[in-house]
Protein backbone atom coordinates (compact mmCIF):
# COMPACT_ATOMS: atom_id res chain seq x y z
CA UNK A 1 0.00 0.00 0.00
CA UNK A 2 1.11 3.60 -0.74
CA UNK A 3 1.29 5.63 2.45
CA UNK A 4 0.52 8.80 0.19
CA UNK A 5 -2.85 7.17 -0.55
CA UNK A 6 -3.74 6.51 3.26
CA UNK A 7 -5.61 7.91 5.58
CA UNK A 8 -4.22 8.98 9.18
CA UNK A 9 -5.27 8.85 12.62
CA UNK A 10 -3.87 11.39 15.33
CA UNK A 11 -2.79 8.58 17.24
CA UNK A 12 -0.52 7.45 14.31
CA UNK A 13 -2.31 4.66 12.87
CA UNK A 14 -3.24 4.30 9.33
CA UNK A 15 -6.03 3.25 7.28
CA UNK A 16 -7.17 2.09 4.03
CA UNK A 17 -10.48 1.77 2.98
CA UNK A 18 -11.69 -0.40 0.04
CA UNK A 19 -15.47 -1.95 -0.63
CA UNK A 20 -16.54 -5.94 -0.74
CA UNK A 21 -19.61 -7.47 -1.48
CA UNK A 22 -20.97 -6.17 2.26
CA UNK A 23 -19.89 -2.94 2.64
CA UNK A 24 -17.04 -1.18 3.70
CA UNK A 25 -13.98 -2.48 5.28
CA UNK A 26 -11.08 -0.70 6.53
CA UNK A 27 -7.36 -2.26 7.23
CA UNK A 28 -5.74 -0.71 10.07
CA UNK A 29 -2.08 -1.07 10.90
CA UNK A 30 0.52 1.80 12.64
CA UNK A 31 2.26 4.24 10.83
CA UNK A 32 6.26 4.20 10.12
CA UNK A 33 7.25 7.49 12.26
CA UNK A 34 5.11 6.14 14.84
CA UNK A 35 7.01 2.58 14.51
CA UNK A 36 10.58 4.65 14.24
CA UNK A 37 9.42 6.74 17.25
CA UNK A 38 8.61 3.28 19.11
CA UNK A 39 12.33 2.14 18.62
CA UNK A 40 12.93 -1.40 19.37
CA UNK A 41 9.38 -2.93 19.76
CA UNK A 42 9.36 -6.20 22.17
CA UNK A 43 5.39 -7.40 22.02
CA UNK A 44 2.15 -6.42 20.27
CA UNK A 45 -0.90 -7.55 21.76
CA UNK A 46 -4.16 -7.85 19.00
CA UNK A 47 -8.13 -8.31 19.84
CA UNK A 48 -9.96 -11.43 18.73
CA UNK A 49 -11.90 -11.75 15.70
CA UNK A 50 -15.81 -10.59 16.30
CA UNK A 51 -14.44 -8.09 18.63
CA UNK A 52 -16.60 -4.73 18.32
CA UNK A 53 -14.88 -1.53 18.32
CA UNK A 54 -16.16 2.40 18.84
CA UNK A 55 -14.17 5.18 16.94
CA UNK A 56 -10.97 6.04 19.31
CA UNK A 57 -11.65 2.96 21.56
CA UNK A 58 -8.37 1.01 21.99
CA UNK A 59 -7.74 -2.22 20.14
CA UNK A 60 -4.38 -3.34 21.28
CA UNK A 61 -1.26 -2.68 22.97
CA UNK A 62 2.34 -2.18 21.87
CA UNK A 63 5.20 -2.48 24.24
CA UNK A 64 8.83 -1.22 22.75
CA UNK A 65 12.16 -0.58 24.76
CA UNK A 66 10.93 2.73 25.50
CA UNK A 67 6.82 2.65 26.44
CA UNK A 68 3.62 0.21 26.49
CA UNK A 69 1.04 2.41 24.17
CA UNK A 70 -2.83 1.24 23.38
CA UNK A 71 -3.46 1.27 19.95
CA UNK A 72 -6.83 3.17 18.95
CA UNK A 73 -9.45 2.01 16.29
CA UNK A 74 -9.84 5.09 13.77
CA UNK A 75 -12.80 3.78 12.97
CA UNK A 76 -16.23 1.92 14.49
CA UNK A 77 -17.17 -1.43 13.99
CA UNK A 78 -16.24 -5.46 13.98
CA UNK A 79 -12.85 -6.58 13.87
CA UNK A 80 -13.21 -9.12 11.11
CA UNK A 81 -9.68 -10.08 10.55
CA UNK A 82 -6.48 -9.95 12.19
CA UNK A 83 -3.03 -10.35 11.43
CA UNK A 84 -2.21 -13.37 13.58
CA UNK A 85 1.46 -13.96 12.79
CA UNK A 86 2.24 -10.56 13.28
CA UNK A 87 2.59 -11.29 17.48
CA UNK A 88 5.21 -13.56 16.30
CA UNK A 89 7.16 -11.69 13.50
CA UNK A 90 7.64 -7.86 14.65
CA UNK A 91 10.78 -7.45 12.51
CA UNK A 92 7.53 -7.17 10.09
CA UNK A 93 6.31 -4.00 11.38
CA UNK A 94 9.97 -2.06 10.48
CA UNK A 95 10.53 -4.20 7.37
CA UNK A 96 6.75 -3.47 5.76
CA UNK A 97 4.99 -1.18 7.61
CA UNK A 98 1.98 -0.42 5.30
CA UNK A 99 1.41 -3.70 3.59
CA UNK A 100 2.78 -7.20 5.65
CA UNK A 101 2.71 -4.56 8.88
CA UNK A 102 -1.22 -4.63 9.20
CA UNK A 103 -2.75 -5.30 12.37
CA UNK A 104 -6.71 -5.38 11.79
CA UNK A 105 -9.64 -5.09 9.31
CA UNK A 106 -12.88 -3.87 10.17
CA UNK A 107 -16.02 -3.89 9.18
CA UNK A 108 -16.97 -0.25 9.11
CA UNK A 109 -20.68 0.78 10.78
CA UNK A 110 -20.52 4.51 9.84
CA UNK A 111 -18.68 5.64 6.56
CA UNK A 112 -18.70 9.31 7.79
CA UNK A 113 -15.78 8.47 10.41
CA UNK A 114 -13.59 8.73 7.50
CA UNK A 115 -14.03 12.72 6.78
CA UNK A 116 -12.86 13.06 10.37
CA UNK A 117 -9.30 11.37 9.59
CA UNK A 118 -6.27 13.19 8.13
CA UNK A 119 -4.77 12.90 4.87
CA UNK A 120 -1.01 11.91 3.65
CA UNK A 121 -0.19 15.58 3.77
CA UNK A 122 -1.42 16.44 6.80
CA UNK A 123 -0.32 13.30 9.18
CA UNK A 124 2.91 14.84 7.76
CA UNK A 125 2.37 17.92 9.00
CA UNK A 126 1.11 16.16 12.58
CA UNK A 127 4.84 14.60 12.34
CA UNK A 128 7.19 17.56 12.02
CA UNK A 129 5.48 19.69 14.91
CA UNK B 1 4.85 26.17 33.22
CA UNK B 2 3.59 25.20 36.48
CA UNK B 3 3.69 21.69 38.02
CA UNK B 4 3.36 20.31 40.90
CA UNK B 5 5.15 18.53 42.90
CA UNK B 6 3.98 15.75 45.58
CA UNK B 7 6.42 14.22 48.09
CA UNK B 8 4.89 10.83 48.97
CA UNK B 9 4.76 8.81 52.19
CA UNK B 10 5.66 5.20 51.73
CA UNK B 11 2.75 3.05 50.71
CA UNK B 12 1.98 -0.53 49.23
CA UNK B 13 2.29 -1.68 45.76
CA UNK B 14 -1.22 -1.45 44.54
CA UNK B 15 -1.19 1.70 46.09
CA UNK B 16 1.68 3.36 44.33
CA UNK B 17 0.47 1.96 40.99
CA UNK B 18 -2.69 2.90 41.46
CA UNK B 19 -1.51 6.92 42.46
CA UNK B 20 0.36 7.12 39.25
CA UNK B 21 -2.48 6.00 37.47
CA UNK B 22 -5.04 8.82 38.95
CA UNK B 23 -2.46 11.86 38.43
CA UNK B 24 -2.10 10.44 35.01
CA UNK B 25 -5.85 10.32 34.78
CA UNK B 26 -6.10 13.94 36.20
CA UNK B 27 -3.20 15.18 33.55
CA UNK B 28 -5.28 14.27 30.70
CA UNK B 29 -7.79 16.47 31.66
CA UNK B 30 -5.71 19.20 33.28
CA UNK B 31 -2.54 19.17 31.19
CA UNK B 32 -0.75 20.16 34.38
CA UNK B 33 2.63 17.75 35.02
CA UNK B 34 2.66 15.92 38.53
CA UNK B 35 5.71 14.86 39.37
CA UNK B 36 5.76 12.30 42.49
CA UNK B 37 8.60 10.93 44.46
CA UNK B 38 7.51 7.80 46.99
CA UNK B 39 8.80 4.78 48.95
CA UNK B 40 6.63 0.98 49.69
CA UNK B 41 6.27 0.62 52.81
CA UNK B 42 7.28 -3.30 52.42
CA UNK B 43 10.01 -4.69 49.88
CA UNK B 44 7.78 -5.44 46.70
CA UNK B 45 7.79 -7.52 43.17
CA UNK B 46 6.86 -5.23 40.65
CA UNK B 47 5.94 -6.94 37.11
CA UNK B 48 6.23 -5.46 33.92
CA UNK B 49 2.87 -5.01 31.97
CA UNK B 50 4.08 -7.84 29.51
CA UNK B 51 5.46 -10.14 31.93
CA UNK B 52 4.58 -13.78 33.07
CA UNK B 53 3.73 -13.92 36.37
CA UNK B 54 4.83 -17.61 36.54
CA UNK B 55 8.52 -16.10 35.61
CA UNK B 56 8.63 -14.75 39.20
CA UNK B 57 9.36 -18.47 39.93
CA UNK B 58 12.76 -17.70 38.34
CA UNK B 59 13.85 -15.67 41.64
CA UNK B 60 14.10 -17.00 44.67
CA UNK B 61 14.83 -14.18 46.56
CA UNK B 62 11.78 -12.11 46.12
CA UNK B 63 9.19 -15.79 46.42
CA UNK B 64 8.57 -14.49 49.59
CA UNK B 65 7.40 -10.85 48.74
CA UNK B 66 4.00 -9.62 47.24
CA UNK B 67 3.35 -8.93 43.69
CA UNK B 68 1.82 -5.96 41.51
CA UNK B 69 1.60 -5.85 38.07
CA UNK B 70 2.82 -2.17 36.74
CA UNK B 71 0.34 -0.40 33.44
CA UNK B 72 3.99 0.23 32.16
CA UNK B 73 6.74 -2.19 30.89
CA UNK B 74 10.06 -3.64 30.75
CA UNK B 75 11.37 -5.71 33.49
CA UNK B 76 10.60 -6.94 37.10
CA UNK B 77 11.72 -4.34 39.58
CA UNK B 78 12.24 -5.16 43.41
CA UNK B 79 11.19 -2.29 45.46
CA UNK B 80 13.07 -1.88 48.53
CA UNK B 81 15.64 0.32 49.43
CA UNK B 82 14.64 2.79 46.73
CA UNK B 83 13.36 6.04 45.62
CA UNK B 84 11.12 5.73 42.81
CA UNK B 85 9.51 8.68 41.16
CA UNK B 86 7.10 9.21 38.54
CA UNK B 87 6.20 12.22 36.03
CA UNK B 88 2.85 12.29 34.43
CA UNK B 89 2.79 14.98 31.65
CA UNK B 90 1.03 15.82 28.79
CA UNK B 91 2.28 14.92 24.96
CA UNK B 92 3.48 17.99 23.23
CA UNK B 93 4.02 20.14 26.70
CA UNK B 94 7.86 18.84 27.21
CA UNK B 95 10.66 19.31 24.07
CA UNK B 96 10.68 17.05 21.20
CA UNK B 97 14.04 17.02 20.51
CA UNK B 98 14.98 15.61 24.19
CA UNK B 99 13.50 12.09 25.81
CA UNK B 100 12.02 12.13 28.87
CA UNK B 101 14.35 9.65 29.81
CA UNK B 102 17.25 11.97 28.97
CA UNK B 103 15.60 14.84 30.64
CA UNK B 104 15.36 12.86 34.12
CA UNK B 105 18.00 11.06 34.19
CA UNK B 106 20.45 13.73 33.51
CA UNK B 107 19.40 15.72 35.83
CA UNK B 108 19.68 12.80 37.97
CA UNK B 109 23.37 11.99 37.10
CA UNK B 110 24.05 16.09 37.96
CA UNK B 111 22.01 16.25 41.25
CA UNK B 112 24.51 12.80 41.89
CA UNK B 113 27.41 14.81 41.50
CA UNK B 114 26.61 16.62 43.76
CA UNK B 115 27.13 14.39 45.63
CA UNK B 116 30.19 13.12 44.57
CA UNK B 117 28.71 10.42 42.93
CA UNK B 118 30.05 9.55 39.44
CA UNK B 119 27.18 8.16 37.45
CA UNK B 120 26.08 8.46 33.88
CA UNK B 121 23.54 7.60 31.13
CA UNK B 122 24.09 3.55 29.69
CA UNK B 123 24.64 5.78 26.28
CA UNK B 124 24.58 2.27 23.81
CA UNK B 125 22.07 0.56 22.02
CA UNK B 126 19.67 -2.34 23.91
CA UNK B 127 21.71 -4.98 24.41
CA UNK B 128 19.96 -7.76 23.37
CA UNK B 129 21.37 -10.24 25.05
CA UNK B 130 20.22 -9.22 28.22
CA UNK B 131 16.62 -8.58 26.58
CA UNK B 132 15.02 -11.79 28.43
CA UNK B 133 16.73 -10.95 31.94
CA UNK B 134 13.63 -11.24 34.76
CA UNK B 135 15.21 -8.26 36.48
CA UNK B 136 15.01 -4.56 34.71
CA UNK B 137 18.18 -3.84 36.92
CA UNK B 138 20.05 -7.42 34.98
CA UNK B 139 18.48 -5.35 31.13
CA UNK B 140 20.49 -2.63 29.67
CA UNK B 141 19.20 0.34 27.38
CA UNK B 142 20.61 3.61 26.14
CA UNK B 143 18.98 6.19 28.90
CA UNK B 144 20.09 3.66 31.92
CA UNK B 145 21.85 5.20 34.54
CA UNK B 146 24.81 3.24 35.67
CA UNK B 147 27.71 3.24 38.11
CA UNK B 148 30.14 1.63 36.19
CA UNK B 149 28.72 -0.96 34.69
CA UNK B 150 25.81 -1.26 37.52
CA UNK B 151 22.64 0.22 37.08
CA UNK B 152 21.27 2.21 39.67
CA UNK B 153 18.27 3.84 37.84
CA UNK B 154 15.92 2.20 35.27
CA UNK B 155 12.59 3.82 33.94
CA UNK B 156 9.61 3.07 31.87
CA UNK B 157 6.77 4.77 30.44
CA UNK B 158 2.65 4.13 29.62
CA UNK B 159 1.66 5.85 27.38
CA UNK B 160 -2.47 6.61 27.33
CA UNK B 161 -4.88 9.06 25.64
CA UNK B 162 -1.97 12.27 25.18
CA UNK B 163 -0.37 11.95 28.20
CA UNK B 164 2.57 10.00 29.34
CA UNK B 165 3.50 8.56 32.95
CA UNK B 166 7.00 7.73 33.50
CA UNK B 167 8.06 6.17 36.40
CA UNK B 168 11.44 4.88 37.58
CA UNK B 169 13.27 3.36 40.40
CA UNK B 170 16.44 4.92 42.03
CA UNK B 171 18.58 1.86 43.72
CA UNK B 172 19.59 3.59 47.14
CA UNK B 173 21.17 0.31 48.65
CA UNK B 174 21.02 -3.68 47.82
CA UNK B 175 18.20 -5.39 49.33
CA UNK B 176 18.21 -8.98 50.62
CA UNK B 177 15.55 -9.81 48.15
CA UNK B 178 17.20 -9.40 45.31
CA UNK B 179 21.08 -9.43 46.45
CA UNK B 180 22.42 -9.71 43.07
CA UNK B 181 22.32 -6.12 42.67
CA UNK B 182 24.03 -2.72 43.76
CA UNK B 183 22.69 -0.05 44.98
CA UNK B 184 24.99 3.52 45.47
CA UNK B 185 25.51 2.75 49.14
CA UNK B 186 27.43 0.05 47.92
CA UNK B 187 28.91 1.51 44.89
CA UNK B 188 30.14 4.65 46.48
CA UNK B 189 28.65 5.89 49.82
CA UNK B 190 25.13 6.19 51.12
CA UNK B 191 23.12 9.29 50.15
CA UNK B 192 21.49 12.43 51.41
CA UNK B 193 17.92 11.23 49.75
CA UNK B 194 16.36 14.61 51.01
CA UNK B 195 19.41 16.90 48.81
CA UNK B 196 19.01 14.45 46.03
CA UNK B 197 15.37 15.32 45.87
CA UNK B 198 15.95 18.94 46.57
CA UNK B 199 18.53 18.84 43.66
CA UNK B 200 16.82 16.87 41.04
CA UNK B 201 13.97 18.87 41.15
CA UNK B 202 15.94 22.27 40.67
CA UNK B 203 17.63 20.72 37.77
CA UNK B 204 14.08 19.56 36.11
CA UNK B 205 12.79 23.01 37.05
CA UNK B 206 16.04 24.28 35.23
CA UNK B 207 16.23 21.99 31.74
CA UNK B 208 11.75 22.14 31.45
CA UNK B 209 11.61 25.78 32.57
CA UNK B 210 8.93 24.65 34.79
CA UNK B 211 7.67 26.28 38.51
CA UNK B 212 7.50 23.54 40.45
CA UNK B 213 4.17 23.51 43.18
CA UNK B 214 4.41 21.92 46.10
CA UNK B 215 1.14 20.24 46.20
CA UNK B 216 -0.26 16.61 47.93
CA UNK B 217 -3.57 14.21 46.48
CA UNK B 218 -6.59 15.37 46.83
CA UNK B 219 -9.28 13.34 48.34
CA UNK B 220 -10.53 13.44 44.73
CA UNK B 221 -7.26 11.76 43.64
CA UNK B 222 -6.94 9.75 46.73
CA UNK B 223 -10.88 8.60 46.02
CA UNK B 224 -9.91 7.78 42.32
CA UNK B 225 -6.55 6.05 43.61
CA UNK B 226 -8.50 3.88 46.26
CA UNK B 227 -10.93 3.09 43.01
CA UNK B 228 -8.16 1.70 40.84
CA UNK B 229 -6.35 0.02 43.55
CA UNK B 230 -9.04 -2.12 44.22
CA UNK B 231 -10.69 -2.76 40.54
CA UNK B 232 -6.82 -3.27 39.35
CA UNK B 233 -3.64 -3.09 40.71
CA UNK B 234 -5.07 -5.55 43.75
CA UNK B 235 -7.07 -8.15 41.87
CA UNK B 236 -5.56 -11.45 40.76
CA UNK B 237 -7.12 -11.48 37.18
CA UNK B 238 -4.96 -8.51 36.52
CA UNK B 239 -1.87 -10.01 38.65
CA UNK B 240 -1.46 -12.91 37.00
CA UNK B 241 -3.19 -11.78 33.49
CA UNK B 242 -0.46 -13.55 31.51
CA UNK B 243 0.46 -16.67 32.91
Amino acid sequence: MNPETLLYAESHEWLHAEDDAVGKVATIGISAFAIEELADIVFINLPDVGTEVNAGQEFGEIESVKAVSDLYAPVSGEIIEVNSSLPDNLETLNQSAYVEGWMIKIRMRDESELAKLMDFAAYQKQCEQ
Amino acid sequence: MDARLIRDTAADGAWNMAMDEALARVVGETGVPVIRFYRWSEPTLSLGYFQSYGQRQSHQASQDCPVVRRNSGGGALLHHHELTYSLAIATGTYPREQSLYDILHGSLCQSLANQEICANQWGRPTDTTRESEFLCFRRRTSPDVVVGDWKILGSAQRKRRGVVLQHGSLLLATSACAPELLGIAELAHPLDENALVNDWVDALKHSLNWTMVPSIADTGEREMAQSIRNDRFLKREWTERRA
